[in-house]
């Protein structure tokens, strides 16, 4: 410990990282906060969103800009599932992932984009990440913390509720 | 079946409305605790240094021990030649060293793996002997204004058996100390591996070997470094092995020249393995890696 904080003791220009992290690290906080009321927790998620990240620095080298932010918002959002999940025995896989999209109302949107603003996040998200940000299933899976054949199952199942959304909707 | 391209097209709209929502993070803006700081400090070191492999790692571990071990007011200068890193002359300060008697849990990242030749290599010695006095000790520094305390295991171990010897500057005395780098491992889980009055194998690297070797690390004041210390396990859940009457109860890391040895069905899985066979496969796998 000792010698990797000396390690960052020289003035330097700050890295792609640290611009990342010092820029986004109290919104991780916030998001994390809202879904764990716990500070401690909402650190280690913070954390280990940033370690994915560092783990990962080709998904973030283009440095603090919109998508760096929604990268992040997702997986912190993951993590601090993943820690609910540990935490508490009542709270299912299930449940986990159907966690309700937050702000489903979008009026400027096309009807298909409304749609799919109302996919639980996860897979919204995950859709999202495939569809507009081509990432493989394995790039989803990482990011999510979630194994590779699981993410392949979200992307999936995100698409036949989208369906099932349109088709109630009358979209299509 | 949706038309993909509108889909492409919905999902990027979605997006782009999902961005224009994200929260300003400064609203959340708030002190994180010392325990956050300081792990972060890590995965930023590790994101600006993505090549660090092993031996960086390793040496990491030698200059860490030997840094927090080596007295109060230490400033020490170090500098690693592996090519992923060059760090040098770092301010940081231990004010205290001190035992303490319950420590409380110290950081854990995950363990190295071990190899043969990484147990073997240079600078390394095997020794039995009696674990005797296992206790830890509390190293308090500054860092940036702000104090920090870590933990440290250390035991002496008074010497029957020196099975091989790859250093040139074991101390000859009976009883040598040991202790461990708590970076891989807690406090706590290093108390499990070793305890009073049980007699061990145990490969550790020489501390001054360590610190004067050009591969690694480059130390300077190391003066006083032998009153504390006099060995270091870099890797003790696999090379620290306990000597049970006529056998050993191996790691898994002795496991693949006892083929036909069976682990114990406890948690532990540990390979009982007698004690004249496990020192002749260690000395005969020595001699391979001899300097």
């Amino acid at each position: 410990m000792l010698l990797y904080l000396s390690a960052l003791d020289s003035p330097k220009e700050k890295s792609t990282f640290e611009k990342i992290y010092y820029e986004y690290r109290g919104m991780l906080y916030g998001i994390a906060m809202s879904l764990l009321h716990n500070e401690l927790d909402a650190e280690d998620a913070v954390h280990q969103t940033f370690l994915y990240a560092a783990e990962n620095m080709k998904k973030f080298s283009s440095g603090v800009c919109p998508k760096t932010a929604r990268y992040l918002v997702i997986t912190v959002r993951c993590r601090a599932t993943d820690i609910l999940r540990q935490k508490s025995q009542c709270l299912h896989l299930d449940d986990a992932e159907n966690l309700p999209a937050m702000g489903q109302d979008y009026p400027g949107l096309s009807p298909l984009a409304r749609c799919i603003a109302q996919l639980p996040e996860k897979y919204r998200d995950a859709l999202i990440l495939r569809l507009h940000y081509g990432f493989e299933f394995r790039e989803i899976a990482k990011l999510m913390g979630i194994s590779e054949a699981n993410a392949r199952k979200l992307v999936t199942r995100a698409r036949s509720m989208l369906e099932e959304i349109c088709e109630k909707e009358g979209v299509l | 079946m949706m038309d993909e391209a509108k889909l492409k097209a919905a999902a990027g709209e979605l997006e782009a409305a999902l961005i224009k929502e994200l929260p300003d993070g400064k609203e959340y803006d708030r002190e994180f605790s010392d325990s956050f700081h300081r792990k972060m400090k890590k995965v930023i070191f590790r994101a600006n240094h993505p090549i660090v492999g092993s031996g960086w790692r390793r040496a990491v571990a030698a200059v860490l021990a030997i840094t927090l071990l080596g007295g109060s007011a230490l400033i020490v200068r170090w500098k690693i030649n592996s090519g992923a890193a060059q760090l040098e002359d770092p301010k940081v300060e231990i004010i205290r060293i001190e035992e303490v008697e319950k420590p409380k849990k110290s950081m854990t990242t995950e363990g190295l793996p071990v190899t043969e030749e990484s147990a073997y290599t240079k600078n390394t010695v095997a020794l039995v002997g009696r674990v005797l006095n296992p206790r830890t000790i509390a190293v308090t520094y500054q860092y940036d204004d702000r104090e920090y305390t870590e933990y440290i295991p250390l035991f002496d171990l008074e010497i029957e058996t020196v099975l091989y010897d790859h250093s040139s500057n074991l101390p000859d005395k009976k009883v040598i100390t040991i202790g461990s780098c708590y970076e891989y491992y807690t406090v706590d889980q290093f108390q499990q591996i070793v305890e009073q009055d049980k007699v061990y194998l145990v490969y550790c690297y020489v501390l001054t070997d360590s610190a004067s070797s050009d591969e690694n690390t480059n130390l300077i004041e190391q003066d006083k470094l032998l009153e504390y210390f006099d060995c270091y396990a870099g890797m003790p859940n696999m090379l620290i092995v306990e000597k049970e009457s006529d056998q050993y109860l191996a790691t898994e890391f002795f496991a693949p020249y006892f083929p036909g040895v069976e682990p114990t069905q406890d948690k532990k899985k540990l390979y009982p393995i007698p004690v004249e066979e496990l020192e002749t496969v260690i000395k005969n796998t020595a001699e391979k890696y001899a300097p």
